[in-house]
């Protein structure tokens, strides 16, 4: 049975994956504010899926190794933590349930499942931090966080669906910069 | 107004925010959180952070009407004032983050023997995001003049603006990662700082006021004057 192989980060990965953190960061800018205050527990995560899955997506095409997301999840963290300190906790544990999820089935991003898996669901899994956060924080409780059940349902469900298809798109994007040569 | 020289120690803002953002999102429906606003805002105005609040006021604005008006939709009257206050909270917190200098609080972790690949990645992260806004605006000229629409051909839109902007991404971080290597940077090898980041005078003195500030509104939230 293949087990997760650990490599050790070059310079070269470090400055690309950070690149792509600021290229994240910024594609999601234009929406961030609005959703930011929103109470509804989802929607950030639905609102932030495609970009951060496209984007993501191509970063672990290039760099394929395992932490490359965790990598990711730590950069936007910190500079997120200028701006809305609990998003460092939220974009740190969502890649590490992300990651290590998609490590765990498929082993490494040679697999290109794996890829597509772990930057997928990057999004999904900032829900359950974003709720711990919710009641810690502000105190509310799980229910009212969650208000309407179908509408929590879609956007939960749209968070995961959005983020797969950002994922796939970033992952066609990678093909064709492979075919040019280019990634 | 807001001298940058002066600011607070990099690491103390980041905490301080860190807390201001907690409780000021748990004091939101206090009925003293105006007196919670206004004791902090006093306390900025002593430090001088005068010009990094009105910095803030577009945004205070801005955001503060767009909930508002989202929640106005289906929410109580009083859920409409929260979210506005939600808004304040988070841009109270905001003040301390924002007049943090990126190059000292990469400084400031470099000494609290952060790894550097960790405070390399974090400078160039802040600084990129400058430089790819503007690359950004770039591609968007180029797709407007190539009479591309977003409206008309979404798909297409998509294509001219992601695959350029991928590209760059690779020609730049290809670029800088050369450009670090030349210069020896690497990710074991542990750099020297250029400038300590101490605590001073004024560090201690906000971190007084600042306590003095908050630790009677926790003690009210607590129940406390029953």
């Amino acid at each position: 049975m293949n087990k997760i192989k650990l490599e050790a980060f070059t310079i070269k990965d470090i400055v690309f994956l950070a690149v792509i953190t600021a290229v994240t960061l910024l594609a999601s800018a234009p929406i961030a504010p609005i959703v930011m205050t929103v109470t509804k527990l989802g929607a950030q995560a639905c609102a932030m899926a495609l970009p951060f899955g496209l984007l993501t997506s191509i970063g672990l095409r290039k760099v394929k190794k395992s932490g490359s997301l965790i990598i990711i999840g730590f950069f936007s963290g910190l500079v997120l933590l200028l701006m809305a300190p609990v998003m460092f906790f939220n974009q740190l544990v969502a890649t590490l349930l992300s990651e290590g999820l998609a490590l765990v089935l498929f082993k490494s991003y040679e697999n290109r499942k794996a890829v597509l898996f772990s930057a997928g669901l990057f999004s999904f899994f900032t829900i359950p931090t974003t709720a711990v956060v919710n009641i810690l924080a502000k105190g509310r409780t799980l229910a009212e966080q969650i208000g309407n059940p179908l509408s929590f349902i879609l956007l939960v469900v749209g968070a995961a669906a959005l983020g797969f298809a950002g994922a796939l798109i970033g992952n066609r994007i990678a093909d064709e910069l492979k075919k040019a040569g280019k990634l | 107004m807001n001298n940058p020289e002066k600011n607070i120690h990099p690491i103390l803002s980041l905490l301080f925010s860190l807390i201001l953002f907690v409780t000021g999102l748990l004091f939101v429906k206090k009925p003293w959180f105006w007196i919670y606003l206004a004791s902090f805002f006093l306390l900025f105005l002593l430090f001088c952070f005068g010009r990094t609040m009105l910095r803030l006021i577009p945004f205070v604005l801005i955001l503060g009407a767009l909930t508002a008006g989202l929640t106005a939709v289906n929410g109580k009257p009083s859920d409409i004032l929260y979210a506005f206050y939600r808004v304040l909270a988070i841009a109270l917190a905001g003040v301390l983050s924002i007049s943090v200098k990126p190059i000292k609080l990469v400084r400031a972790f470099n000494q609290l023997k952060v790894p550097r690949w960790l405070t390399l990645g974090l400078l160039i992260v802040i600084r990129f995001m400058q430089i790819f806004y503007e690359e950004i605006q770039q591609i968007k000229q180029a797709i407007v003049v190539r009479g591309i629409r977003f409206t008309e051909t979404p798909l297409l839109w998509a294509r001219a603006f992601f695959i350029p902007l991928i590209v760059r991404v690779l020609n730049i971080s290809e670029g800088l990662a050369i450009s670090l290597e030349t210069r020896a940077f690497s990710t074991e090898s542990e750099g020297t700082s250029y400038e300590i980041i101490a605590f001073e005078k004024r560090d201690w003195l906000f971190t007084a006021l600042f306590s003095a500030c908050l630790l009677p509104f926790i003690y009210l939230s607590l129940g406390g004057l029953k």
